[in-house]
């Protein structure tokens, strides 16, 4: 299968520090690839590297065979890489909703923006019956449900 | 669950989670699981950051192992779960 994301040969620094060296990984379309280490072996920064986030210093990012080395983030997003990043980093001060429409207003996503909304309820109904509430309400009654089922 | 929903409204083809059990429940571990070998199972391509190795190898068809910025191994994932390195580094066994 050919990959889907291909990384060559990636070099990222933080000042003189080198966060990753001469990494190379294959994302095959439809897969689960996993990246696995202990903390600070430089998994975030990798992810951080293919969103666009860290510029690397040498190597290359191909997706669907498009060189996407030197993209801004927003460019990488409406190319079709989305990223839920550590800790989930949600906006606090917006309703669950709001959060949502928040991820909806990429150019690629704009059109479906409405449909994708009912599907994001459906595949999730905790966040339809929360819809107006701040996440931090929706993450309370989350941890209360799995206490609950474990009991 | 509105993190991942958030993403999926930008109609992603791949999505990268970045520590997605870190600080969960192991309960709602097991829901956020779920929900990435269903959007999987939909289509969804899933590039899986975690220190959580036992789970990460268990639900991925492929595994890189990194160390100190490099690619140290990689494999399969159930066959790294098997793998006596792997084992003794992060499995404590």
């Amino acid at each position: 299968m050919s990959a889907f994301l291909r990384v060559e040969k990636l070099d990222l620094y933080y000042g003189d520090a080198q966060a990753l060296a001469r990494v190379s990984l294959e994302v095959p379309k439809g897969e689960i690839v996993a990246i696995v280490g202990a903390n600070g072996a430089g998994k975030s920064s990798l992810i951080r590297a293919i969103a666009g986030i860290e510029k690397p210093r040498c190597g290359k990012i191909q997706f669907e065979n498009k060189d996407i080395s030197g993209l801004e983030p927003h460019q990488i997003c409406n190319l079709g890489i989305g990223q839920v990043a550590e800790g989930r980093q949600v906006f606090p001060s917006l309703s669950v909703e709001e959060n949502l429409e928040m991820g909806g207003l990429l150019r690629r996503a704009r059109a479906a923006a409405k449909r994708k909304m009912g599907e994001v309820y459906a595949m999730f109904p905790q966040l339809a019956e929360r819809r107006t509430s701040s996440p931090a309400r929706c993450r309370a009654a989350s941890s209360r449900c799995s206490r609950s089922a474990a009991a | 669950m509105l993190a991942i929903g958030r993403c999926l409204m930008g109609n992603p083809e791949l999505i990268m989670f970045d520590e997605p059990s870190l600080g969960l429940a192991p309960l709602v571990v097991q829901e956020v699981l779920h929900t990435i070998r269903t959007l999987n199972a939909n289509g969804i391509t899933v590039l899986l950051v975690e220190q959580n190795v036992a789970v990460s190898l268990k639900i991925s068809n492929h595994a890189y192992v990194l160390e100190n910025g490099s690619v140290v191994m990689s494999g399969p994932g159930k066959d790294l779960l098997h793998d006596d390195r792997v084992r003794q580094a992060f499995l404590g066994l």
